[in-house]
């Protein structure tokens, strides 16, 4: 079935369920270039086993405790190739914007699994990068805004919900999301973040800052023209003459 | 149809209004000829007025004619104009022939000829008579027409509630039978006789469900039977994670409920409230009854940092609006969110008996 000039293939299995991670086992055992690395029962522990042993091919669940499928593909980046196995079909669109290399559709027998599998291979001779920004843009539903802000450092998730966001801000290549006195660093830029968030809580009042409104207490002057937004806790921010205009609009 | 003739009561109250106008004429008669005995005055008036009461029921047809809806009030007017001619002309020939044969019988003599001022009278009473019964033909049209378009509007209001009650019929989502199938298909090879119990428990499941599905109502043992075999089965995919607690307070049992509406609350629980948590929890569905009521409460946990998953909220508004078809203002569903629980509880009505095949509706409660 399998060529030994083949190269190696190194898959995770991700999926809540036991006998859905035994199923996809035992279609993979017969074929010699696949090696299963590791099972992963929950969205976190797929960003870990992902960042710690460097798959090529992680067969993915949508719907899992702590991250769904999307969002781990956000967290471990386009470099890995995906198939995606879920009983619901309404996510297989979401999945080809990111390139999925396949969808699965439960329960699925072991020739559609070998088809899968096939592209796959093909997939990973020629890599075909997914720009980040679609991955990202894909991880949301359509037309809703940002619940929680995912934050990767090393193979640790943090997961901070939009409510507890005190103010994001931006340095160099990353932005920094501080929330109850903690700065937590993500590689996005700010404008890309504002993006996602509602713009009714979240108002940019300078070039490097983006503030959650009901977290401001009072705005006092700073120079001719520009002023200084306080928050509860005393921290101060600049605010840019377009800011103020922006917050003024707002509230 | 006739619209006075096809009624009795109308049948006999345009008579009777035909027996007035004859007597009236009677005595209009007789105070044009004091010498004539009122006998007489019967005897040439009511003969007529008998004829003229059959001519004036074709009065439908120049109504039918010339609808009220109709754009061209001149060519109503022409109509009616016409019409009442006809009539007008019919009644004086009766009058003329009548009053013709009585003046040569003994007992009447000339008194009984009209003169020409009368006969104008009663040209002018046989149109105007004529107008009256036209205006009664379109006031009975358009009665009719009000109760047809309410009828109507009542037998739309029917199948809306059919159809609506139709759509809201309790389905079991297909990705459950998906999943189980997936169950099986990864049993197969590593514990055959578990794949078998799935397929077996899988049948019984979708059995009943069509079986208590197609049936108004159901006792309420034989939907918490349901939510049994429900969990059982998901046992089966979610593990060790799964666990659950299902009570039925004796004497309960024949509660009557619409079926399959603890069945979506409870997948609920288990869509949204174990599958996100890691080490899952306990599904809890307790229900009890007393006198007058029967309640139902669904809880499970939650994980609060998880991001609330669109959908949940359609699964809860269908079971409500399906008991509110049922019971009325007296179904309450109430959910509360605490620290890492989420409950559903109900109440409605304790009814026993089945209702009868065709009863209708109960709109508002008992």
């Amino acid at each position: 079935m399998t060529s030994p000039a083949r190269r190696r293939i190194r898959a995770v299995v991700v999926d809540d369920e036991e006998l859905s991670r035994v199923l996809v086992r035992e279609y993979a055992d017969p074929h010699d270039d696949i090696e299963i690395v590791a099972e992963c029962a929950n969205g976190f522990d797929a960003v870990r086993a992902v960042n710690d042993l460097e798959p090529d091919l992680v067969f993915l669940d949508v719907q899992m405790p702590k991250l769904d499928g999307f969002e781990v593909l956000e967290l471990i980046g386009p470099d890995v190739a995906v198939i995606f196995v879920t009983a619901h079909d309404e996510h297989a669109l979401r999945a080809f914007e990111v390139h999925a290399v396949d969808y699965l559709l439960k329960p699925f027998g072991p020739e559609r699994f070998a088809e899968a599998l096939d592209e796959a291979r093909g997939r990973l001779a020629r890599p075909r990068p997914t720009p980040v920004s679609r991955v990202v843009a894909a991880a949301r539903p359509a037309g809703a805004y940002l619940r929680r802000i995912l934050i990767r450092t090393g193979a640790r998730v943090d997961v901070v919900p939009v409510g507890s966001v005190d103010y994001i801000r931006a340095r160099d290549d990353y932005v920094g999301v501080v929330a109850g006195g903690r700065e937590r660093l993500k590689q996005q830029t700010l404008t890309e973040l504002e993006g996602r968030l509602d713009p009714a809580r979240f108002v940019r009042i300078h070039r490097s800052y983006l503030l959650k409104v009901d977290r401001l207490t009072r705005l006092g002057p700073a120079t001719r023209d520009t002023y200084v937004a306080v928050l509860a806790d005393g921290t101060e921010l600049p605010v840019s003459r377009r800011g103020y205009a922006r917050l003024n609009e707002l509230l | 149809m006739h619209p006075i003739l096809g009624s009795a009561p109308r049948r006999n109250l345009y008579l009777a209004s035909w027996a007035v106008i004859g007597s009236l004429g009677a005595v209009a008669w007789s105070t044009a000829n004091p010498d004539a005995g009122i006998a007489v005055a019967l005897a040439v008036v009511v003969p007529p007025c008998l004829v003229q009461a059959f001519v004036c029921l074709s009065a439908r047809y120049p109504c039918r004619a010339a609808p009220l809806e109709a754009k061209s009030l001149g060519r109503t007017l022409a109509m009616h104009a016409g019409a009442g001619m006809v009539a007008a002309t019919v009644w004086a020939a009766v009058w003329t022939g009548w009053t013709g044969v009585l003046a040569g019988l003994p007992g009447f003599g000339d008194a009984a000829r009209l003169t020409p001022a009368q006969l104008a009278a009663v040209a002018t009473a046989g149109v105007l008579l004529f107008w009256l019964s036209s205006l009664v033909h379109y006031l009975l049209a358009a009665f009719e027409q009000s109760r047809r378009a309410e009828a109507r509007e009542l037998g739309l209001q029917v199948l809306a509630r059919e159809a609506e009650l139709k759509a809201l019929r309790a389905q079991i989502d297909p990705h459950f039978l998906f999943n189980g199938l997936q169950s099986i298909s990864a049993l197969t090879a590593a514990d055959p006789a578990g794949a078998r119990r799935m397929c077996l428990r899988l049948a019984d499941f979708f059995r009943s469900s069509v079986r208590l599905g197609a049936e108004d109502e159901i006792r309420l043992e034989d939907e918490m039977a349901m939510v049994r075999a429900y969990l059982d089965i998901e046992r089966v995919r979610y593990g060790p994670r799964l666990q659950s607690e299902v009570v039925l307070e004796p004497g309960c049992g024949a509660c009557r409920v619409p079926p399959l509406v603890l069945q979506p609350l409870v997948e609920n629980a288990v869509r949204h409230g174990i599958r996100p948590l890691v080490d899952g929890g306990v599904v809890e569905v307790k229900a009890c009854c007393d006198q007058a009521a029967v309640r139902v409460r669904i809880r499970n946990p939650f994980d609060m940092e998880a991001a609330a998953q669109a959908g949940t909220g359609v699964g809860l508004a269908n079971v409500e609006r399906r008991l509110a078809a049922r019971f009325g203002r007296e179904a309450v569903m109430r959910r509360r969110r605490g620290d890492g629980w989420f409950e559903v509880d109900l109440r409605f009505p304790r009814i026993e008996n089945a209702r009868a095949a065709g009863e209708p509706f109960r709109g508002g409660g008992r």
